[in-house]
């Protein structure tokens, strides 16, 4: 596999010439990456101590570190209601949907989005399709008030008549339609921005390859099939397993703005985080929220790892690491 | 060969965050990077160290010369801070800089945030004498069992006379939890009545006889008229809170898991969501909502009731009465409004209707006693209160008579430099009051409250620590259900036997055997 021939040459040959670094060779480098490195650390290891909050009865008065010990008992309420199974289905169910539709639909937009060789065109439909990740969750759910709404809504009034259907939907009270409607609202916001990663990939790839294809006779679809894929799986790969160390995870404002917390539709509506924000928001409790996060982290943390390994199985190269 | 490379670089990468870590750990104490987390059981023990030395000092020499002080209070506030707040505290600052050599800092911290803001000040030990907090969902009993509260009866007794005269010794004791005082409440009416507020043009456009209204089965009639004459308005409005939220005769006992009917039953706690009253009042609102009388978003919509009735989409809402009321309403919708007390319900005196808005003295404060005796003056000095609620004469305010005072020219309530929100005024009755409203609100209000009729539970307050749990999945549960079925939406023939199968699972059962244990106990410590 050496279709990235600069990147894979670049790594192995400097092992084989000496097998110390160059350190004043790298010097620059190096320092250029202090500041980076005590950002991670101070941004993303240091609250890392925060872990023990979630085995902690948190006192103020004796401090965080020197309160009392509590074991799992704030993990318990994730798992003692019979909404347990609602929440994690919902969650991960969800995140795999959009996972796959969303790589699939974000990778067919970087294709059409290749194939237009105007380059005044091609700035315009990328701004346009990105500009949903610009806005604000909250927004978003008013654009969706303003197809739903049962008074007002765009739907009821123009759409539904238009069908010959002359009774109101009541959308923020029929948990049936949510799955599809969060689904395309996820789209809608996240393909645009999805496919610029994708749309990267396709530039970097050499157009002798195409060229030699075209002269073998391969079609349009031929050349997609055995050029162009075969160069993106990794970089596919790579964001796949990125977002699948999230799959525990729901993006809040949909699942929050998006329904407008609506209780009823908490059926297909309702994941881990509407949950323990839901939950929680009243009592307030440090421990619990925090042993909510730690969950999360550890279930994504193994996912992660888990998958990379059966990556690295199949096929050692696409691995992450 | 190049796999055990891999896994061994994957190892050294590992190895090397560990000792980042461990390094970080154990000079993280006094990094400053750290801070926030590290620092706080240092912190908390100097600063408790400081106060016990600070509290021995000043019994000493409290009737002779106080040290200069600092003082730090942090309160909420609805919208941008105030311009002139600084002026203000200046002010403030000359007052007690007189009485009690002290020097107050405020913080204005925006309601969005002021929680997870008391949250990060109390855990890194951050400066803070004095600090609000609200006695509804639970949020003052929790603060002052995480300990983020001191108890002050000690202080109450030598500093606080004044304080405890003004707010009631009776309706003081409404702020003990688990047999301490950990905040003294803000005054305001005491006691409520649920009753409806209607606009005055509307009533008397179609000459609706308020007299005839005297139950909430009364109001069909006058909905029917409403809706058929006014198009484009709803005749009730459901917000963010719905009627039932309001039609209460019961003690809801703080987070109305469990409740007490009629303010006594013996002290008896029923599940209110069982109760035949409560499937009949479902009934009643979905009666109302297939009638269209009510907005047909009324599970859904972010609205206040006030707001929609502002913004003419409403013609009534229902809500909890008192006397002072009506006239907060008004301001806030810039209607006439017109208000009926249903008289099958009393007005009654509970817990959570004396514990709304809070007081307390932050558990890192160095000087508690200083803090007692200028949230002392808070309740009882005149000029200090009215520079709280009104702030400086001649510039944000001028005076119309004695008691009376008016917007100096040009200036109106949304104008003025200087406003402070009614849930966070200590003592709004000896403080002035506004031309153009009752100015014998204060003596009205405090008559209320000596009349009110009081719980048979008021002065009991629920701590939940032992069943977080069952607390967690049961606000789930009634945030799914509790809206949609309230609100009259959804038919409660098939929902409600659902709902309260799904309370039970989540553990409400549970919930109530707690809360009776509690109250068994209370009842018995104050027999």
């Amino acid at each position: 596999m050496s279709q990235l021939p600069s990147e894979s040459a670049a790594l192995p040959a400097p092992k084989k010439r000496k097998r110390k670094y160059d350190y004043r060779r790298y010097h620059p480098l190096l320092i250029m990456m202090i500041p980076g490195l005590i950002y991670l650390l101070i941004n993303n290891y240091l609250p890392m101590f925060g872990i023990v909050i979630a085995f902690k009865e948190v006192n103020f008065a004796k401090g965080i570190f020197a309160s009392d010990w509590v074991g799992f008992k704030n993990f318990e309420f994730l798992f003692a209601s019979n909404n347990a199974y609602i929440i994690t289905r919902n969650t991960i169910l969800y995140n795999l949907v959009f996972l796959v539709l969303g790589t699939v639909f974000s990778f067919i937009v970087a294709l059409m989005l290749n194939e237009v060789k105007n380059k005044f065109l091609l700035r315009s439909y990328q701004a346009i399709i990105s500009m949903p990740h610009l806005i604000s969750w909250v927004i978003v759910s008013y654009l969706v008030f303003a197809f739903l709404s049962v008074d007002n809504g765009f739907i009821n009034r123009a759409i539904l008549p238009m069908l010959g259907v002359e009774e109101d939907i009541y959308w923020y009270t029929e948990p049936k339609y949510w799955p599809y409607i969060l689904t395309l609202v996820d789209l809608w916001k996240r393909v645009g921005y999805g496919s610029i990663v994708y749309f990267a990939a396709l530039l970097g790839i050499n157009d002798e390859y195409y060229e030699a294809a075209k002269l073998d006779g391969a079609s349009r679809l031929q050349q997609i099939w055995y050029i162009t894929l075969p160069i993106v799986v990794p970089v596919i790969i790579m964001m796949a397993m990125l977002q699948l160390g999230r799959i525990f995870y729901s993006d809040f404002g949909l699942f929050y703005q998006v329904t407008l917390n609506s209780g009823i539709l908490f059926s297909t509506t309702a994941t881990i985080d509407t949950y323990v924000f839901n939950g929680l928001t009243g009592s307030g409790n440090l421990g619990m929220s925090t042993a909510a996060g730690v969950y999360q982290s550890i279930v994504g943390f193994i996912l992660v790892l888990t998958v990379n390994y059966l990556v690295r199985r199949k096929d050692r190269e696409n691995a992450l690491f | 060969m190049r796999r055990t490379l891999r896994i061994g670089r994957l190892l050294m990468a590992l190895l090397l965050i560990m000792t980042l870590i461990t390094a970080c750990g154990s000079g993280g104490g006094s990094g400053n990077a750290s801070g926030s987390n590290a620092n706080p059981a240092p912190n908390s023990q100097s600063s408790s160290g400081g106060s016990n030395s600070g509290s021995s000092d000043s019994t000493d020499t409290a009737e002779k010369q106080l040290e200069p002080y600092e003082l730090t209070m942090a309160f909420p506030i609805f919208g941008a801070t105030p311009p002139d707040m600084q002026l203000v505290v200046d002010e403030i600052n000359k007052i007690t800089q007189a009485e009690i050599n002290t020097t107050i800092t405020v913080l204005p911290i925006s309601i969005g945030s002021y929680y997870q803001q008391m949250n990060l000040m109390s855990s890194s030990g951050e400066k803070l004498d004095l600090m609000f907090t609200f006695g509804n969902s639970g949020l003052y009993s929790s603060d002052a069992m995480s300990g983020k509260l001191l108890p002050i009866d000690d202080l109450l007794d030598r500093y606080g006379q004044g304080l405890v005269e003004a707010v009631g010794a009776e309706y003081m004791e409404s702020a003990r939890i688990g047999g301490k005082i950990y905040g003294v409440p803000t005054l305001h009416s005491f006691a409520q009545q649920p009753g409806i507020l209607m606009r005055k043009d509307i009533v008397d456009k179609y000459n609706i006889d308020i007299s005839s209204i005297k139950t909430i089965h009364d109001l069909d009639p006058v909905f029917r008229t409403v809706k058929d004459h006014e198009p484009g308005m709803v005749p009730i409005a459901f917000g963010l809170s719905n009627a039932m939220t309001f039609l209460r005769n019961y003690d809801k006992l703080g987070d109305g898991y469990g409740v007490l009917p009629g303010f006594d039953n013996g002290l008896k706690i029923v599940n209110w969501f069982e109760t035949e009253e409560y499937a009949e009042l479902l009934n009643v609102m979905h009666e109302w909502f297939k009638a269209g009388y009510v907005n047909k978003d009324a599970a859904t919509t972010q609205a206040t009731t006030s707001d929609l009735l502002k913004a003419d989409a409403t013609f009534s809402y229902i809500t909890m009465l008192k006397p002072e009321l009506k006239a907060q309403e008004e301001r806030m919708t810039g209607k006439e409004l017109v208000e009926v007390y249903f008289s099958d319900y009393e007005p009654y005196a509970t817990t959570t209707d004396v514990v709304v808005g809070v007081w307390g003295i932050a558990q890192q404060s160095e000087d508690p006693e200083r803090v007692m005796m200028f949230l002392n003056m808070m309740y009882t000095n005149k000029e200090l209160v009215n520079l709280l609620i009104w702030g400086i004469e001649g510039k944000h305010y001028v005076k119309v008579s004695d008691n009376v005072i008016r917007y100096p020219d040009g200036i109106d309530s949304s104008t003025v430099g200087y406003t402070m929100n009614s849930l966070t005024t200590s003592n709004p009755f000896i403080a002035y009051t506004l031309e153009g409203e009752d100015p014998n609100i204060s003596q009205t209000i405090q008559k209320w409250n000596q009349a009110a009729r009081k719980s048979a539970a008021l002065g009991f307050t629920f701590t939940a620590n032992e069943v977080q749990n069952e607390m967690t999945a049961i606000s789930n549960v009634l945030q799914q259900y509790q809206r949609v079925l309230e609100s009259g939406s959804a038919d409660p023939k098939e929902l409600l036997p659902e709902f309260n199968a799904q309370l039970k699972a989540a553990g409400i059962d549970r919930v109530i055997e707690q809360k009776q244990a509690q109250l068994d106990a209370w009842a018995a410590a104050n027999k």
